[in-house]
């Protein structure tokens, strides 16, 4: 690092730059506009890496094209020979919630169930978690070892890539500027297969240290069809395939564990960095080795049934026209919030948490981190948790808002339940962050009526609250579980 | 009173801010605006020592932004924090940066129509800076030819040179500690360093300033001290204080990081003065990391024993990094030395405390002010003096703690008092058997991958700084309580509640004394114009003495109330009683011994009223005589994952002797969040500064990790319990909690992971790394690539 070399602060509570923003309807659209910009405009999906990487300004695109509102990307199609197609913008909470994923994929529900808080899960595609290129990416590691194979579109036409030929250096894919990711295929898996995925972190809620994920097959006492993946141990997320050929025909025991183990550790090129060190994640990466496979070997006995549910969509609303919002231009907006349509008028680059508070007035909802790691920004969108600091007003029109001024009664202002029981269970001390846990608490027990303690911090993992300690938060929601009534 | 006959005091009621609370209704700084108000920003410093060159404002100015630099602002050396008195009180600080100590330091500030617009200007501004070298190790700091921070500071009206950045320095010598370790037959010794962390305090630091035609200032701002933050505006501005009003608000948490007046709101305030116009200036995460911090040590304590564990002496060494400015660092010298002696008995003690300036944020007070690094220290020293001793830890503890009776001075040396209530055996003996700390067993027989620990912390924190005698630190309250005319009652007083439930104390104190139902006394919002003086929400003074306070004028009114209706009811006033009636929702005025006379509060108060007399109130100050300790003790069970190094919260028995609970859902709530603080800053929490002055985490909220929910123990395993005293110079025998929640709970990890496999860690935060590191020391292994 060079001697005094400058550090500008950022603005977290801003996207500071212009940009032009434009709503595609189309993939051909979404194209034709990357085409158009030439490298200078970036896709939106969920937007939980592109804004935070905006706020940071480590990037500055001069268009956002909007692709959430293309149909049929957000779909995952189980096919007839039981293989999986994945739309880009399946969110990270769909594919955790997926029944055939559950049942067929383990590993990759555990890794979407590891996301740093519910929010970013919902918020999140899966899409945009492999195009960030992060050598942390969750989704990545389990994909790998999945075999997934990326379908690219271009306006010259399409190509397949399997995924480990996607990465290239931390940030950096093989996606080209004027491409799309259209859909992720995993291979139909092997009877008897299993995965299974492992993340070490700071706290639990966090950015991986280090995580690991194995595909195999059990047959006896033998492992077979093995792969194994890691993520945050190198430039990017990297299969081992030494260390899946180590394990590959081999009786399972814990000495072949062991030394695999030291494989991966030999393997692995760590760095050190603001969450660990080299040798630390060599370690741990042996470690991650070991309680995987051990997590996942009594598990794959079982031979699964071979269920295939019915894809499920995220509910997606009817097409609005093409939007395009040039950088200096306001747009107006009509916004429903609690209930209430308002008009409103917007630049490209307003976030949504700014325009609540500043301009409709509704001041509950809180900025603190400003890029989606506290969640005291949280409202709900069309019903569910979402970080009102990484969402464009201009990309919330026509979807339900509903802030912590909207959980009272509307006709006679009476407390929801939830109020009461934060109340009556001393559930807040400032009660700055309170807005926000409540808008993600009952988001939860709209989702699951009578969840337990262990559901509920699940899905609370990533509302910080300094004051309380979080027990009287627990207490209070789950005072309002279907079996506490 | 008797303390079982308490009506309201000691009850679980539902908090009054509640409602305002759940319903996102309840105003913050941040969340403040004004007709016509523009938005302020400030340009940072990119480099965390440098010489400021030149100035360019032009490109802001035809921005149409109000630009403020340098030679704009009162040329006036202030503190920030103004509880030392004058003669001990370090200044240091302008509005704006005469020349660039830390990074992010502001340097000019602008003021626009719109957020958006003032970020431009922000950045339209041209600062020339000549980078110096950057001292971020207060060990380098000191060294001679070390780069120097300043030349000059200003000590009471003097101006006084700075030496090899040595801030200030304290000497405490009491006995003959050669004499007293001469006859000492063991000794424990150890360098305990904790780092400069960050409060992580959920509202970023904000002020909106309204100038008055009158030419005076309103002003909303985060601050846990009106009044204080009045008077230093006063003495920069040179605005009357009759002129000048801050207004109380609810505040986004602060556990410390706006004890002092906040350095944004000079700079809101200068702001608007120079536009002429209302101005709102909130800090950014990013800024507002950069801002503040715990004071870092790094301390050398030494502690002798007799062989019957009889403590005889101290010796301690600290060098406090102290960061860019002085914020109570001399302060600061004196308590570390006063946590350690009121924590045991150490008849001998000599110390030497020093303050050393470095390029990083301000050390500011936080939850326990230096009192959770001593803690630290004398904590896991006594738990290896009771090995060396063959001693069960808890014995000696009861041995040699500083309990009934005895001297205590907490707050540093000049302010001592006697410990008038001690629920200390009580604690220690309910933890020991919620835990099963007779069955804790030694780090030698644990074996095996998951190996687990229990570890006791026990410390205390000063409820106020209240002594005798004035020291070199102010601490005084006031209130005034006003019957209303329909029996309700006002409460009227400047302390500020973090969010603790210091109002609902408040409240709680002043509906007993009076004998008025709960839900209608009301602690109403204030501000400096209505209010008499406090001195600060801080050193776990709120219901110690913000109650004292409120309940001492409420004596006054109910002397008042007697004498009132002695009037009205023909008796004498002596021979009225005062009782709650809850069936009329009223205070009721009577005599025992003739039933019909009697009157409620309401027809008395509406009375006066109708009869053009008066109002029944009163107003006074309030100073504590006496700083009584709140005990807590903190037993832990933890599981370190030997292969990993990580470390599980298994069970809790957190205890606190807080005198009569006065909110018991609240007192919990304190004990817990205490645990999850002191978790953080035991297992995770860092505040790394590179070698050129730069955050490592940037100022980013993901790189200062704070524990969430998936930290704190199942319910079923987190216990919490209080001690039966009453505190006889309390407010109806209560004492505070708030910090002393936190300060023993590092101790705590730090003796159960060392209960757990053997291995003692003398800095903080203990991570899965440093664990993983030394048992890899211990096994004798060759670590790979460690560099």
């Amino acid at each position: 690092m060079d001697k005094h070399a400058p550090n500008e602060m950022t603005n977290s509570h801003l996207l500071v730059r212009n940009f032009d923003y434009l709503e595609a309807s189309t993939i051909g659209e979404a194209l034709y506009w990357l085409e158009q910009y030439d490298g200078r405009a970036r896709l939106l999906a969920g937007g939980t890496d592109l804004f935070v990487l905006m706020k940071m300004e480590r990037l500055n695109p001069g268009a956002v094209i909007n692709i959430t509102k293309i149909p049929g990307l957000n779909e995952i199609k189980v096919n007839p020979n039981g293989s999986v197609d994945i739309g880009p913008l399946v969110t990270i909470h769909t594919l955790a919630m997926h029944p055939y994923i559950r049942v067929n994929f383990p590993g990759l529900a555990a890794a979407c169930l590891s996301f740093g808080s519910t929010q970013i899960e919902t918020m999140g595609t899966i899409g945009g978690n492999l195009c960030n290129g992060s050598p942390a990416a969750d989704t990545a590691p389990v994909l790998l070892t999945l075999g997934a194979e990326l379908s690219l579109a271009s306006r010259q036409g399409k190509r397949t890539l399997p995924l480990e030929a996607f990465f290239l250096s931390p940030g950096k894919t093989d996606l080209k500027p004027t491409e799309m990711l259209v859909g992720i295929t995993l291979p139909a898996p092997e009877p008897g297969s299993t995965s299974v995925f492992l993340k070490a972190s700071r706290v639990v809620a966090d950015l991986a240290k280090a995580s690991l994920a194995i595909a195999f097959t059990r047959q006896g006492e033998r492992i077979t069809g093995c792969k194994v993946a890691m993520g945050s141990v190198a430039p990017t997320p990297i299969l081992l395939p030494n260390v899946a050929e180590a394990l590959n025909g081999q009786i399972f025991s814990q000495d072949l564990l062991a030394d695999a183990g030291k494989l991966v550790a030999e393997t692995i090129s760590p760095i050190d960095d603001v969450r660990s060190s080299a040798w630390y994640r060599r370690r741990i990466a042996n470690v991650l080795l070991q309680d995987a496979m051990n997590q996942a070997w009594p598990l794959a006995l079982n031979p699964k049934p071979a269920s295939v549910a019915a894809p499920q969509a995220n509910g997606h609303h009817h097409l609005p026209l093409t939007k395009a919002l040039g950088t200096d231009h306001l747009t107006e907006v009509e916004l429903t919030v609690n209930g209430c349509k308002t008009k409103v008028w917007v630049a490209a680059n307003e976030l949504l948490l700014n325009v609540l508070r500043e301009k409709l007035e509704l001041t509950g909802t809180k900025y603190a981190c400003g890029i989606g790691e506290c969640s005291a920004c949280t409202v709900q969108i069309d019903g569910k948790p979402m970080l009102s600091c990484l969402v464009l007003a201009v990309s919330a029109a026509g979807k339900e808002i509903t802030t912590v001024e909207g959980l009272q009664d509307p006709k006679t202002g009476e407390l929801d339940p939830l109020q009461e029981a934060f109340i009556n269970n001393t559930a807040f001390q400032c009660g700055y962050c309170t807005p926000g846990i409540l808008m993600t608490a009952k988001a939860l027990l709209n989702e699951t009526p009578d969840p337990d303690e262990g559901q509920v911090r699940h899905y609370l993992r990533g509302n910080n609250c300094r004051c309380t300690g979080y027990a009287s938060i627990v207490r209070a929601v789950l005072s309002c579980a279907d079996h506490q009534e | 009173m008797e303390k079982e006959n308490f009506q309201v005091v000691g009850q679980i009621t539902p908090r009054k801010d509640g409602v305002a609370r759940v319903t996102g209704q309840e105003k913050y700084t941040v969340d403040m605006t004004l007709p016509r108000m523009l938005y302020g920003r400030t340009v940072c410093s990119p480099y965390a020592h440098a010489r400021i060159k030149s100035i360019d404002t032009s490109a802001a100015e035809a921005m149409g932004a109000v630009v403020l630099t340098f030679n704009d602002i009162p040329p006036i050396r202030y503190n920030e924090r103004i509880i030392t008195v004058e003669w001990a009180l370090h200044k240091d600080h302008y509005i704006l940066a005469d020349k660039v100590r830390r990074m992010g330091e502001p340097v000019v500030a602008v003021a626009a129509e719109t957020e958006k617009l003032a970020e431009k200007a922000a950045r339209a501004v041209k600062v020339e800076y000549e980078p110096l070298q950057v001292l971020i190790d207060p060990r380098e700091a000191m060294k001679p030819g070390a780069a120097p921070l300043y030349d000059t500071v200003m000590y009471g009206d003097k101006e006084i040179k700075i030496e090899n950045n040595i801030a200030c320095t304290r000497e405490v010598i009491e006995g003959d500690v050669d004499k007293a370790f001469a006859e000492s037959d063991v000794f424990v010794e150890g360098t305990f360093k904790t780092h400069k962390i960050y409060h992580a305090q959920m509202e970023p630091k904000s002020v909106l300033c309204r100038p008055e035609p009158d030419g005076g200032i309103t002003v909303w701002a985060t601050t846990q001290s009106i009044h204080n933050t009045r008077i230093v505006l006063g003495q920069i501005f040179d605005i009357p204080l009759s002129k000048i009003n801050v207004k109380r608000m609810a505040v986004g948490g602060t556990f410390g990081s706006s004890i002092q007046m906040n350095s944004v709101v000079p700079i809101g305030v200068a702001l608007a003065l120079k536009a002429r116009r209302p101005v709102r200036l909130t800090l950014t995460r990013e800024e507002d990391m950069h801002d503040h911090g715990r004071f870092g040590t790094d301390a050398h304590i030494k502690i002798g024993a007799k062989k019957d564990g009889t403590l005889t002496g101290v010796e301690m060494e600290m060098i406090a990094d102290l960061g860019a400015h002085i914020i109570q660092g001399y302060s600061f010298l004196g308590v570390s030395i006063g946590w350690v002696v009121s924590l045991y008995r150490l008849p001998n003690v000599r110390y030497k405390g020093v303050g050393v300036y470095t390029n990083k944020a301000p050390g500011c007070a936080m939850q326990g002010y230096g009192n959770p690094q001593a803690t630290l220290a004398v904590e896991s020293l006594l738990d290896e003096l009771a090995e060396k001793l063959g001693m069960d830890p808890l014995e000696l503890r009861l041995k040699n703690y500083v309990g009934l009776g005895m001297t205590f001075w907490g707050q540093g040396p000049m302010v001592r008092s006697i410990v008038w209530s001690d629920g200390v055996p009580e604690l220690l003996g309910k933890g020991q058997e919620i835990i099963g700390w007779d069955k804790r067993e030694s780090p030698d027989t644990k074996s095996g991958r998951f190996r687990r620990g229990i570890g006791l912390g026990r410390g205390f924190h000063t409820t106020s700084a209240g002594a005798p005698q004035p020291g070199d630190v102010i601490d005084f309250s006031g209130a005034l309580v006003k019957v209303n005319q329909d029996g309700s009652v006002d409460v009227v007083t400047a302390m500020v509640d973090h969010g603790g439930g210091t109002w609902e104390a408040i409240a709680k104190l002043v509906a007993e004394t009076l004998c008025v139902p709960l839900d209608k006394v009301n602690v109403v919002p204030s501000d400096t114009f209505s209010t008499v003086y406090d001195v600060c929400t801080h050193a776990t003074r709120g219901t110690y003495a913000g109650g004292g306070a409120a309940v001492k004028v409420a004596e006054q009114v109910k002397k008042e109330i007697f004498e009132t209706a002695a009037h009205y009811l023909n008796v004498q006033p002596d021979a009225l009683k005062l009782r709650m009636d809850h069936e009329q929702g009223q205070a009721v005025i009577y005599v025992p011994s003739i039933p019909d006379r009697k009157m409620t509060l309401k027809q008395l108060a509406s009375r006066t009223w109708s009869e053009s007399w008066k109002t029944i109130a009163a107003v006074d100050s309030y100073r504590p005589t006496n700083c009584p300790p709140a005990y807590v003790t903190i037993f832990l069970e933890i599981e370190v994952d030997t292969w990993t190094g990580a470390v599980r919260t298994l069970r809790t028995a957190l205890g606190v002797d807080c005198g009569t609970v006065v909110n018991p859902d609240g007192a919990i709530g304190q004990l817990e969040g205490g645990l999850s603080r002191g978790l953080g800053m035991a297992l995770y929490e860092d505040n790394e500064w590179n070698d050129q002055g730069q955050l490592l985490s940037k100022g980013y909220w993901v790189d200062a990790k704070t524990p969430g929910i998936m930290e704190s123990p199942a319910l079923k395993d987190l216990n919490t319990h209080f001690a039966d005293t009453y505190e006889p110079t309390g407010p109806l025998g209560a004492k505070g909690i708030g910090e002393a929640a936190l300060n023993p709970v590092p101790a705590a990890y730090a003796n159960a992971i060392y209960n757990a496999i053997g291995i003692r860690f003398y800095e903080l935060p203990i991570t899965p790394e440093k664990i993983l590191g030394a048992l890899m020391e211990q096994e004798n292994m060759v670590k790979e690539g460690v560099h």
